[in-house]
């Protein structure tokens, strides 16, 4: 199967003694239960293609920043980006963030297919996941099989964004318990070098406007891997958002991420495009090339994509045919278009990579940190990346 | 086909293809939201070079004026109406000396009529109406069919005006206000909660949504497996 991508190695026979070493070194849960998450094998990218996709990483990322601010203070966009109500008063109320800083730890996700032509598929701008298996796991694996790894800097980046951030707790729900969101905010505040508490955010409740721990303390500056939208769902959510609009709790991600985060943003841009808003030239050149036809109703003629504005881990995406009808749907992932609106996109294309564990296709994650585009993730899968997808590495080749 | 490639045809092909469809974001909610949005001027087309236009704050008389308005007018003079804090506050003459005209007052800027030109009837005049008819207070529709008795056409039977209430135009949530339910049109009523919660307990942040999550409709081991159940991977 030619393509730009080249898969190299075979899975080393003591696959056990390098999942205990992984997990040494801060990656836990690259076995699970049975299954291997972790595929023992490296996805090998060419160095134009990694350049190509960090240019359009920086560039997109600016016109999403600029169609966030052009969001900012306009409710009815709020409302039809999939925005829930309870979050609405901080957006308006609390300060944007400097360009390109509205989140400090996002991942955008593409789809580059065999013949390297890259789509955004997706930015995961609030609480992505994948980090331990970018930062820690990828460059480890590339230095072992001799490949580049653009990963080496995201630490230092994480440094760089919490340096400027400084929070003095860092929340996950079950933290303890659920290995993958543990592991990510304990490997961020080692990677920041900060003296940061980890907490639950189970633990935590608002007391008059004050976000206090588990002991009663208060907490004033919080980074939580807890999703925002999901604060028009938890009894707590209430609570919580007037903790941050009356100053009391500064939230990492900021408030304004939700903006980058939901899908109707794709919608938001792709739209001013075709209207030719807001953009200008270099920046329609960007949308045409990266961006895939994005609306919140159906009006495609050939097959297309439908997946929540808030939908995670592949939850909520339904495959859809040339003639409209329902190709396949995930079926791992919480459905998440049961709570909000739907996005429409046009279908693109994912390289398919022959691995031991079969043929499939490959995902590409993009980190940004602190504002700037560092750190590949590979997740190889089925036609929907979900959560039954793997961790693959992607390391760097160097141009011969 | 975009704005900015065919300037100088009428607005209506910029809505269209090169075939000559609609865009298809105009077949959606969204599309139009973003088109009024850009309607009300809050972002400027792709081929708008110079938005700050300086004859655009200018006042300007409305196109139908007559030649004795005209040669009256002078865009120098403030035309906006007095406001009445600043009057007050006494000071307003020499520390601001030209309010900046905002969308959606009508101040200097605005397009002006003048009204004491050659009809005869100005400010003063409908101030003196208003003195007359309205005996000095503000208008109140019941005051005046109190004293003026009207009759429904045709009938004997009088004209009993509509009442309104504090709660008749209240269109936002207000604490403490009682409403009538939405569902049921004939009794009860609703106190409002407070506008805002202020406090949860423990749990509150993160319960139910992880929960919500973790509730996927497959029963694979990977979805029950502890990376995923309850988590919140982006």
């Amino acid at each position: 199967m030619p393509g730009v991508f080249e898969v190299l190695g075979r899975p080393e026979p003591d696959r056990d003694a390098r999942v205990a070493l992984l997990k040494e070194l801060g990656f836990g849960w690259a076995d699970l239960e049975d299954e291997a998450y972790w595929l023992d094998q490296i996805v090998a990218m060419p160095a134009e293609l990694y350049g190509e996709l960090e240019t359009a990483s920086a560039r997109l990322w600016r016109i999403l920043d600029k169609a966030a601010r052009y969001v900012v203070g306009k409710r009815e966009l709020y409302g039809l980006l999939g925005i829930p109500e309870v979050l609405w008063d901080m957006l308006d109320l609390l300060p944007l963030p400097p360009e390109g800083l509205i989140s400090r730890y996002a991942r955008f996700d593409f789809a580059v297919s065999g013949d390297g032509e890259i789509k955004l598929l997706e930015l995961n701008a609030d609480t992505p996941t994948g980090y331990v298996e970018a930062a820690i796991a990828t460059p480890w694996l590339c230095r072992e099989a001799g490949l580049a790894s653009p990963n080496e800097r995201m630490a230092s980046r994480v440094a760089a964004a919490w340096g400027e951030e400084r929070p003095e707790v860092a929340a996950c729900v079950h933290y303890g318990t659920h290995l993958e969101d543990s592991g990510t905010i304990e490997a961020l505040v080692r990677h920041s070098g900060l003296d940061v508490r980890c907490v639950d955010c189970l633990d935590l409740w608002v007391d008059d406007g004050v976000l206090r721990d588990r002991d009663g303390a208060p907490v004033h500056r919080m980074f939580a891997l807890y999703p925002k939208e999901w604060m028009a769902v938890d009894e707590g959510g209430e609570a919580l958002a007037y903790a941050i609009e009356s100053g009391n709790l500064t939230l990492f991600n900021p408030p304004h991420s939700i903006i980058l985060q939901t899908k109707g943003l794709q919608a938001a841009v792709w739209g001013l495009y075709e209207l030719g808003l807001l953009y200008d030239a270099e920046e329609r050149e960007a949308i045409g090339r990266y961006m895939l036809p994005t609306y919140n109703k159906p009006v495609f003629e050939g097959s297309f994509v439908s997946k929540s504005m808030f939908g995670r881990e592949g939850g909520s995406v339904r495959l859809f045919g040339p003639r409209g009808e329902l190709e396949l749907e995930d079926e791992d992932g919480y459905d998440a278009s049961e709570l909000f609106p739907v996005v429409y996109q046009k279908r693109a294309e994912l390289a398919r990579i022959a691995t031991s564990a079969g043929e499939l296709h490959l995902l590409t994650g993009m980190f940004m940190l602190n504002g700037e585009p560092c750190g590949l993730l590979g997740r190889a899968g089925g036609l929907i990346t979900g959560n039954t997808s793997h961790f693959i590495p992607i390391g760097v080749k160097e141009q011969e | 086909m975009k704005w900015e490639e065919r300037p100088d045809e009428p607005a209506k092909f910029k809505f269209l293809t090169k075939d000559g469809k609609p865009l298809r974001i105009l077949s959606t909610s969204l599309g139009i939201a973003l088109l009024a949005n850009a309607a009300l001027g809050s972002v400027s087309f792709a081929a708008d070079g110079d938005a700050g236009d300086a004859e655009g704050d200018q006042p300007k008389l409305v196109e139908w004026s007559t030649e004795a308005v005209k040669s009256y007018f002078n865009p120098a003079v403030d035309w906006g109406l007095p406001d009445l804090d600043e009057t007050t506050d006494g000071n307003a003459a020499e520390s601001a000396p030209t309010p900046t005209p905002t969308p959606g007052t009508v101040t200097q800027g605005s397009t002006i009529v003048i009204n004491n030109g050659s009809s005869g009837f100005g400010w003063d005049d409908l101030l003196l109406y208003h003195l007359l008819f309205n005996q000095g207070s503000a208008y109140s529709s019941s005051s005046w069919t109190s004293s003026h008795t009207t009759y429904y056409e045709g009938t004997t039977k009088p004209y009993k005006e509509k009442s309104f209430t504090s709660e008749t135009f209240q269109n936002k949530p207000v604490a403490g206000s009682v409403v009538r339910p939405k569902t049921t049109s004939r009794s009860g009523s609703v106190t409002r909660r407070s506008s805002k919660v202020t406090s949860s307990n423990p749990g509150g942040i993160g319960g139910t949504s992880s929960a919500l999550s973790a509730s996927s409709r497959s029963s694979s081991a990977k979805s029950s497996g502890s990376r995923s159940s309850g988590g919140f991977g982006g």
